[in-house]
């Protein structure tokens, strides 16, 4: 007897199309659980990868200010930026982000002396939006100059822009203003993407721009947040 | 035709029924789930900079967070201080102490110094008249209104009422968000012009802890009674409600954490203070008010921003809760039945509104009726073994792969847990809750249904 008493239930097709579909999702919470543990190992992983790099860095600036001889760490530190290039990029903007502006340079000085420099063009080349950004980040809290026109490239992209102007902000002040405004009027950034982007640029050098301006280029949208006087 | 020829006509009639039901919520939940796909990867690349906008250096808009305390001695500390720990410039807490009887009130004025200031109204929304206004010394943008007991609603219109910010967060007394909360549904705010109101995800306190402002999940495996809730939020007020967003059609957000524009919360006269499910009833007005002037807006919910509020730890709890949900939401729906079928938004006409009535709120009476149909058709013969089980394992499949996507899409949430044994046991809770949990769920909610139906007031 099946759902139906006309039919024998392997017969019936309601009952059969919902065997199916059991099927299909017991299925689909199978992937699920393979994906959820594939996730989390990924995360666990990346993190190590990350507090290692940071614990190496660290030591070789202290060894750094002490005056010793830092080989060591460097080569440890090209073969994780070897293996793992988008890790590394990930930790690298992190670390510079919890670190204050003035202390960055250390870490920068050691990163100068890996090969940090060829992690940035792989995440910029060969990653996906993530891996761009990431490396824009990376561009700009670094102060890595020669990639002023990779991130220029990226400022009106949809996704990437609002990584790319605040690079460019950092990298070259207000001569990124236009491009900024620019981006912003053709939808590339958010409000507050264009307002992080500005108040990257010493503030007096947007009020000397604005004076200089004949008009008023930066919109009212954003003008109405920023504190210039 | 005799009448197991009958009888069997409607048995099959009940099969189609089922089916198309089923086939609704599954195809509305696999666009929603793909749309909240879309936004989380999104997030993904979003976690640098932008996403921590310096409002330190330019002109941040003023918030103020109202929080309404009814007998909440034991959590109102630990809330305010996850409030004052924000790392928003600009803001103001007003707490709205709703005559408690316990030591609400003496907690607050040991802990924050309270100083009796004269505070005005700046619109007026509530008919209640405060008692006293307190202003902290420790924390000058922190206030305390004293009134007598007249409800959430009205609390949270009186807090309103005294707030200078323009947007307006109402969160819940037992409710912990994040230093970075404020500051990520500012800029939703700042971006989309049209926005009127904004939620966060909603996850159980119940197995966190706090420590300076950061949240840290007990070692412990949560208790499967907690894990169960866990379960149920991350579903629903996390995955289903993001999805609503994209689609501009979501037509609640949780009470625990909503942020609103002062304008549009002051256009649409504040919370209804007989309102049980305030938090719905609000955003079915700001819906009501905005299509029938014909002005733009937008009503969305994120889950970049969590919202740490306590679950019932107790059977009694958990029943009166869903009564007063299920209760709530009756009362509220039937308040704005205008919107169904509204030819001004073919969206919350034709689909949203539909969907919460006849999907979400008929669900504990068909999933009910169709249980007991099951069984009755099994015991006088018209249904047979295989067919039973066949419908039984489509549904709990149904219900196990909404859970194990909400765990897996929602990072943002799981990314507290510890370990992997913890998420994988709360799947495992997952696959338990179709069985006795769901069915016990819809059972209250019928008593809501029934009470509501009979014009029978229930408890808060």
């Amino acid at each position: 007897m099946g759902g139906n008493l006309a039919y024998e239930w392997y017969s019936d097709p309601l009952l059969l199309y919902a065997l199916s579909l059991a099927a299909l999702l017991f299925g689909g919470i199978f992937i699920l659980m393979v994906a959820i543990i594939f996730k989390h190992d990924r995360r666990l992983r990346s993190q190590k990868i990350q507090d290692h790099f940071v614990s190496l860095l660290n030591k070789a600036n202290q060894f750094l200010a002490e005056g010793k001889n830092i080989q060591p760490q460097t080569t440890q530190i090209n073969e994780l930026i070897r293996n793992h290039k988008i890790d590394i990029a990930y930790g690298w903007v992190r670390l510079l982000e919890k670190t204050p502006p003035s202390e960055r340079a250390q870490y920068i000085a050691v990163a100068a002396k890996t090969n940090m420099l060829h992690c940035v063009p792989h995440c910029l080349n060969e990653g996906g939006i993530a891996e761009k950004c990431v490396a824009l980040e990376a561009i700009g809290l670094s102060g890595f100059d020669s990639f002023i026109n990779d991130a220029k490239k990226y400022a009106k992209q949809e996704s990437i822009a609002p990584y790319a102007c605040i690079a460019l902000a950092r990298l070259i002040g207000n001569d990124s203003l236009p491009l900024i405004v620019e981006s912003y009027g053709l939808g590339f950034l958010s409000t507050t993407q264009a307002l992080s982007a500005i108040v990257e640029i010493p503030k007096d050098e947007v009020v000397s721009y604005l004076k200089n301006q004949t008009s008023n280029v930066i919109p009212e949208n954003l003008s109405q947040y920023l504190v210039v006087n | 035709m005799n009448f197991t020829a009958i009888a069997s006509q409607v048995v099959r009639s009940m099969e189609y029924f089922f089916h198309i039901h089923l086939l609704i919520a599954l195809l509305t939940y696999i666009i929603v789930a793909a749309l909240l796909r879309k936004h989380l990867r999104h997030l993904s690349y979003r976690s640098v900079s932008h996403e921590k906008v310096p409002f330190e250096k330019f002109h941040a808009p003023k918030i103020s967070v109202i929080i309404p305390a009814h007998n909440e001695a034991e959590g109102i500390i630990e809330s305010v201080n996850a409030a004052l720990s924000t790392d928003y410039p600009n803001y103001e807490i007003i707490v709205v102490d709703d005559g408690s009887s316990d030591r609400t009130l003496k907690h607050l004025q040991e802990h924050f110094q309270l100083n009796t200031l004269s505070f005005q109204r700046h619109t007026k929304l509530s008919p209640s008249e405060p008692i006293a206004h307190f202003q902290s010394q420790a924390h000058p943008n922190l206030f305390v209104i004293q009134k007598t007991h007249t409800g959430k609603a009205d609390s949270l219109n009186i807090g309103i009422e005294h707030s200078s910010g323009i947007y307006i967060c109402c969160i819940d007394s037992d409710s912990i968000i994040t230093p970075d909360a404020l500051r990520k549904l500012v800029i939703k705010f700042i971006n989309e012009p049209t926005l009127v109101a904004l939620g966060g995800a909603i996850a159980p306190s119940n197995e966190i802890i706090i420590k300076n402002g950061k949240i840290e999940r007990k070692r412990t495996s949560q208790s499967i009674f907690v894990g169960v809730q866990i379960i149920e939020y991350l579903r629903s007020f996390t995955s289903w409600r993001t999805g609503w967003s994209y689609l501009d059609g979501l037509l609640i957000i949780g009470g625990a954490l909503t942020v609103f524009t002062r304008d549009a919360v002051i256009k649409v006269g504040g919370y209804r203070p007989e309102a049980y499910c305030e938090d719905l009833e609000i955003i079915l007005s700001l819906h009501e008010y905005h299509l029938k002037h014909n002005l733009p807006y937008k009503v969305w919910t994120i889950p970049e921003v969590i919202c740490w509020t306590r679950v019932p730890k107790n059977k009694a709890g958990l029943k009166k809760q869903r009564i007063r949900w299920m209760w709530g939401a009756l009362q509220s729906l039937n308040w704005h039945k205008k919107l169904m079928f509204n030819k001004k938004s073919s969206l919350i006409g034709w689909f949203s509104f539909p969907h919460i009535v006849f999907i979400e709120a008929f669900a504990p009476v068909i999933e009910l009726i169709g249980l007991l149909s099951l069984w009755t058709c099994i015991a006088v013969g018209l249904l047979s073994y295989p067919s039973f089980l066949i419908y039984g394992l489509l549904i709990y499949a149904i219900t196990g792969f909404y859970s194990w996507y909400a765990i897996a899409t929602n990072d943002n949430y799981i990314s507290s847990f510890n370990s992997l044994k913890q998420i994988l046991r709360l799947g495992a809770i997952g696959l338990i809750e179709p069985i006795g949990y769901r069915q016990r769920d819809a059972y209250w909610r019928m008593i809501g249904w029934w009470r509501w139906l009979r014009g029978k007031s229930i408890e808060w």
